[in-house]
C-alpha cells in the first residue's frame, strides 16, 4: 500500500496531515479501535473519509448532525467521489429503497442514529463488508456529554450485532469523566485512545460585565466602530438575531450583516453560508444552528451576546475564531440574570415531571386486563406537549423496562410504577447535572484566575501559553487588538456590470 | 405587490366566493373547483404563482387587510374590496404590471427552469475560473444532473458559452423594467459573488418577502414568454423539454382522463360505467374541458338556440350566480348546461 501522505495528496490535495490524523488513520486502517479527541476544526473528517477510499468495503458512520450528514456529502461528491450517501429520516421511502439496494456500492455511508432501530436497515448491514463504523460525535454516548442521545446507547448493541467491525469514536469535546463513560458504554470495544489537547493558543478571552442587557448593543456598536473584521456574534434566541443585525445594520452603512437561525428556509440559509465563506458578509448574528461544517478559517472576532448552557457548547463555539491560527478574539458579554436563559433552555430540554405523572396514568387508564393495547406516541407529543427528544427519552424508558413494543403497542402493565421512579430519578439527576454543568459555566465567567487557564483545566492537564494575548485576568485590553482589517466588499448596484461580473468573471474591467 | 394582487383577486370575485378560493388559486390546488373559479373569473394568470404560500401566512396577510379596512365580508361571509382599498387598486393600477403573470402556462415550469438556468451560471462561472470546489445553491438532484448532461456539451468552451449567455441575458433584462432587472440579477450566485437571500432582497428593497417572491417570480415568466417569443438558441436549451407542459390544456388529472375516454368515442354515461364514478363528477369534466379546449364541441349537450338563450340570461345577470340565472331561465336548464355555457361564453368574452 502507498504512504499515506501520497494517498492524501492524491484524494484531498493536502501534503501533510494535520496533528493526529495520521496515527488515528493508521491505526485504524490496521483494524486497531480507536477513541479520539480532536479540537473543533482540526480535519475529523479526513480520519474516516481517507480510509473509505482506501479500505476495501463500506465505511458507516453514525451521525446526529443532519447538517453535517448534508454537507460532507456535498463536499465529497464535490471532489468527484460519487459513491457517497447519507441515511436518515428525510429520505423518501423511494430514495431509502435504492440506497439500501446498493447499499454495498458504496464506500462512505451517512447514517442518523435512528436509523440503527430500523430492522430493515440492520438486517442490510449485517450482509455487507464494513471496514470501518465510525461514531462520529461520540460524547453523545455519555450520559454526561452536553447532547446525549438515547439512541446512541444502542450502539453496544448494532456493534455486537455487526460482529465487530473496527470502530472509531471520535468527539471534538470530552471530559476525562466523558471519555471514560464512552469507553464503559461501549466496554466490549478494547479501545486505543488518541487524546488530543483541545485549548486554542490564539484565541485570547475576555468577558465583559454590563449592568443592563441593553448595553450590550452599545458594546457591540463601539466593538464594530474600532474593528472590521470577520466576526460571528452568538444568540440564544432567533428574535434576538433579528433585532440586532438590524440595530447593526442601521448603525453602520459600509457593514454587510445577517442573520442566521433555524427558521430560514434551506436555500438562504445556503446562501448566506457562502455569502460569509466568500467575505461578503463581515457580522453574522446567529444561533448556534449556524457553524455546522462552516469552515472559515479567518474568522477574527466571536462575541457571545448570549451564554450556551455550558463550558463544552462555549469552547465549541468560541473555537470557530481563528482556524488559520492567527490572533482572534472571544467576547462574552454578560449582564446581571443572564443565567436565567440557559436555565429555561436546560429545563425545556427535559420533560417535566408533572407530564411524565399525567402520561403514566393515561398508559395506566388504558387496559387493565387485556395485554395488547395499539397507542400512537405521536398522540402523546401532542397532548403532554414533548419536544422530539423529550418522547425519544421517554420510549427509551418504556421499551427498556418492557411496557411499550414496536413503538405502537403497550404490552405490560407490571413494571409501570418502577419505570416512573426510575424516569423520575433520572429526570432529576440530568437536570441536577445539567445545572451543575451551567454553574461550571458561571463560574468561569466569575473567575479572578486566568481564563485560559480555567476554561481548560477540566478537559486536560496541560495548557500551552498563548501565543499572543491571553485574557483580560491576564492584562489583555481590547484596545491592544491590532488585526488586519477587512476590505468591506461593496456590492456594485448596477444590474449590468453585475450580471457581467456573475456570467463573465475572466473578463476584466479595465 | 403581494397584497395587490390579493386585492385584486378579491376584486376580480365580485363578492361571490370566500377568500380561502383565491389562496387555492395562487397556491395552485388542482381541483376542479379552483381552476374553474380561475378561468370563471380570469384569474388564471395567478395560478400557481406562490405554490409554497402557506395557509398561516396567506390569513395574516388577509387579516391585516381586514384590519386595515380595504377588504370586507359581506353577510354570506364573502369577500370584497372597500372604497380604500379600490383607491389602492386605481393608485397602483400598472404599477406591478402583473399582467405579465401567467401562471396556467408556467407554473409548472418556472422551478424548474430557473433553478436550471442558476445553477448553469454557478457552476460554469466557477469552473471557468478553474475553482471545481463550491457548494450548489440548488439541491435537487435532477437538476444538477441536468446541468452536469449540459456541461458535457458546453465544457469544451465554456468562456463562449458564458458570454453567449450573458448576451442574451442581458438583451432580456434590458427589455425589462430597471428595478425587475436589478432583482433578478443581485439573486444570481457566480463565481466569488453569491447571491442575496430573499430576506436580504426585502431588506435592500423595503418590501416584504411575499413581495420580493412574487416579483422574481413575475420577472421568471416574463423571461419565459420572452425566451417562447424571440428563441434564442442558448436560452430554449433550458426549458426545450418542458415547452411541452406549457400548452398542456389546464385541466386535472381526472378531467383529462375522462377527455382521453370521450375522444375515443365515449359519452357521459358511458365514462360514468367505465369510471365508476357519479354523473355530477363526469359533468364537471365536460365544463373543465370546455374552459380548456375551446374546439370543444358541446352541441351534444346544449343546442344553438338554447345555447343563446342561456347566454342572453348570463349576460343580462352580469353575475355569476348559478341560483339566480337558473331561476332566471324559470328552471328550464340544469346546472350543467348553465356551467357549461358559461364556460364557453367566457371563452367568447375574452
Amino acid at each position: 500500500m502507498e504512504n499515506l501522505e501520497i494517498s492524501l495528496d492524491r484524494y484531498f490535495g493536502y501534503k501533510t496531515f494535520r496533528k493526529g490524523q495520521k496515527e488515528i488513520i493508521s491505526d485504524v486502517m490496521d483494524g486497531q479501535h480507536v477513541l479520539a479527541t480532536l479540537p473543533t476544526g482540526a480535519g475529523k473528517s479526513i480520519c474516516y473519509q481517507l480510509p473509505a477510499l482506501l479500505l476495501k468495503g463500506v465505511v458507516i458512520v453514525v451521525t446526529p448532525l443532519l447538517s453535517l450528514m448534508e454537507d460532507q456529502v456535498k463536499q465529497m461528491k464535490q471532489r468527484g467521489y460519487s459513491y457517497v450517501t447519507s441515511l436518515n429520516s428525510f429520505n423518501t421511502e423511494q430514495e431509502r429503497l435504492t440506497i439500501m439496494r446498493n447499499l454495498h456500492k458504496y464506500k462512505l455511508v451517512f447514517l442518523s442514529p435512528e436509523m440503527l432501530q430500523n430492522q430493515n436497515v440492520l438486517r442490510k448491514l449485517v450482509l455487507i463488508d464494513i471496514s470501518l463504523f465510525v461514531i462520529d460525535e461520540a460524547h453523545c454516548i455519555s450520559q454526561w456529554g452536553h447532547e446525549f442521545r438515547p439512541d446512541y446507547l444502542k450502539l453496544n448493541n448494532v456493534i455486537d450485532h455487526l460482529n465487530y467491525p473496527t470502530i472509531l469514536a471520535l468527539t471534538a469535546t470530552a471530559t476525562p469523566d466523558v471519555q471514560k463513560d464512552i469507553i464503559t458504554q461501549l466496554s466490549s470495544v478494547p479501545f486505543n485512545k488518541h487524546i488530543y489537547p483541545i485549548d486554542r493558543d490564539n484565541i485570547t478571552l475576555l468577558v465583559k460585565q454590563v449592568d443592563h442587557h441593553h448595553e450590550k448593543d452599545q458594546y457591540i456598536i463601539s466593538v464594530l466602530e474600532h474593528y472590521n473584521v470577520p466576526t460571528m456574534i452568538y444568540f440564544s434566541s432567533k428574535k434576538e438575531t433579528e433585532r440586532v443585525a438590524l440595530i447593526i445594520t442601521q448603525r453602520f452603512d459600509q457593514l454587510n450583516v445577517a442573520y442566521y437561525h433555524g427558521d430560514l428556509d434551506t436555500s438562504d440559509r445556503l446562501l448566506i453560508q457562502q455569502q460569509f465563506m466568500e467575505n461578503q458578509l463581515d457580522v453574522i448574528c446567529c444561533t448556534s444552528a449556524f457553524g455546522m461544517g462552516i469552515n472559515k478559517s479567518d474568522i477574527r472576532l466571536i462575541i457571545h451576546y448570549h451564554i450556551p448552557t455550558q463550558l463544552e457548547s462555549f469552547i465549541q463555539e468560541m473555537g470557530r475564531a481563528g482556524r488559520d491560527q492567527l490572533e482572534s478574539v472571544s467576547i462574552t458579554l454578560v449582564s446581571p440574570n443572564d443565567h436565567q436563559i440557559p436555565q429555561r433552555l436546560i429545563e425545556s430540554e427535559l420533560p417535566s415531571l408533572e407530564s411524565i405523572k399525567m402520561l403514566w396514568s393515561e398508559i395506566e387508564s388504558l387496559s387493565q386486563n387485556e395485554l395488547t393495547v395499539e397507542v400512537d406516541p405521536n398522540e402523546w407529543a401532542l397532548s403532554y406537549n414533548f419536544s422530539e427528544v423529550h418522547l425519544r427519552f421517554i420510549k427509551n424508558f418504556l421499551e427498556a423496562y418492557g411496557i411499550l413494543k414496536y413503538n405502537k403497542y403497550i404490552v405490560s402493565h407490571s413494571s409501570l410504577y418502577e419505570a416512573k421512579i426510575a424516569i423520575i430519578n433520572k429526570i432529576n439527576e440530568r437536570s441536577r447535572y445539567k445545572k451543575h454543568k451551567l454553574n461550571e459555566l458561571l463560574n468561569w465567567l466569575t473567575t479572578s484566575g486566568c481564563r485560559r487557564q480555567r476554561l481548560y483545566s477540566k478537559f486536560q492537564s496541560q495548557i500551552s501559553p498563548a501565543k499572543y494575548q491571553c485574557c483580560d485576568h491576564c492584562g489583555f485590553d481590547l484596545s491592544q487588538w491590532q488585526p488586519l482589517q477587512s476590505n468591506n466588499h461593496q456590492r456594485v448596484n448596477d444590474y449590468l456590470s453585475q450580471l457581467k461580473s456573475v456570467m463573465m468573471p475572466f473578463y476584466e474591467d479595465e | 405587490m403581494f397584497t395587490f394582487i390579493i386585492l385584486f383577486c378579491v376584486e376580480r370575485l365580485k363578492c361571490q366566493r370566500s377568500i380561502a378560493s383565491i389562496y387555492h388559486i395562487l397556491q395552485g390546488k388542482r381541483a376542479a373547483q379552483t381552476i374553474q373559479d380561475a378561468n370563471l373569473y380570469q384569474l388564471t394568470g395567478f395560478f400557481s404563482i406562490y405554490s409554497k404560500l402557506r395557509r398561516s401566512q396567506f390569513d395574516q396577510v388577509t387579516n391585516q387587510l381586514l384590519q386595515s379596512g380595504w377588504i370586507a365580508f359581506d353577510r354570506n361571509n364573502y369577500v370584497y374590496v372597500t372604497e380604500v382599498g379600490k383607491q389602492f387598486l386605481i393608485n397602483h393600477q400598472g404599477h406591478f404590471q402583473i399582467e405579465y403573470f401567467d401562471g396556467v402556462r408556467y407554473a409548472k415550469i418556472v422551478d424548474v427552469f430557473i433553478k436550471r438556468f442558476s445553477l448553469t451560471v454557478q457552476t460554469y462561472s466557477n469552473v471557468v475560473m478553474d475553482r471545481r470546489t463550491f457548494m450548489t445553491i440548488v439541491d435537487d438532484d435532477a437538476e444538477k444532473q441536468w446541468v452536469k448532461r449540459h456541461y458535457q456539451m458546453a465544457q469544451n468552451d465554456l468562456e463562449s458559452f458564458l458570454v453567449d449567455l450573458h448576451e442574451s441575458t442581458k438583451a432580456f433584462l434590458k427589455s425589462i423594467d430597471h428595478s425587475s432587472a436589478q432583482l433578478f440579477v443581485d439573486r444570481l450566485t457566480g463565481y466569488q459573488q453569491v447571491g442575496l437571500s430573499v430576506q436580504q432582497l426585502a431588506r435592500k428593497n423595503n418590501a416584504s418577502e411575499h413581495d420580493i417572491k412574487m416579483m422574481l417570480t413575475l420577472t421568471y415568466h416574463r423571461f419565459l414568454q420572452y425566451i417562447e417569443d424571440r428563441r434564442p438558441p442558448i436560452l430554449l436549451s433550458f426549458v426545450n423539454d418542458q415547452l411541452s407542459l406549457v400548452n398542456q390544456h389546464f385541466m386535472t388529472n381526472s378531467a383529462r382522463k375522462t377527455y382521453q375516454l370521450m375522444c375515443k368515442g365515449l359519452t357521459i354515461d358511458d365514462v360514468v360505467t367505465v369510471r365508476q364514478l357519479k354523473r355530477s363528477t363526469i359533468e364537471d369534466h365536460v365544463v373543465e374541458m370546455a374552459y380548456a379546449l375551446p374546439e370543444l364541441n358541446i352541441e351534444t349537450y346544449i343546442s344553438d338556440t338554447e345555447f343563446n338563450k342561456i347566454a342572453k340570461a348570463i349576460q343580462l345577470n352580469d353575475n355569476r350566480k348559478l341560483s339566480l340565472i337558473k331561476a332566471y331561465l324559470n328552471d328550464e336548464f340544469n346546472y350543467f348546461q348553465i356551467r357549461l355555457v358559461m364556460a364557453r361564453y367566457q371563452i367568447k368574452v375574452n
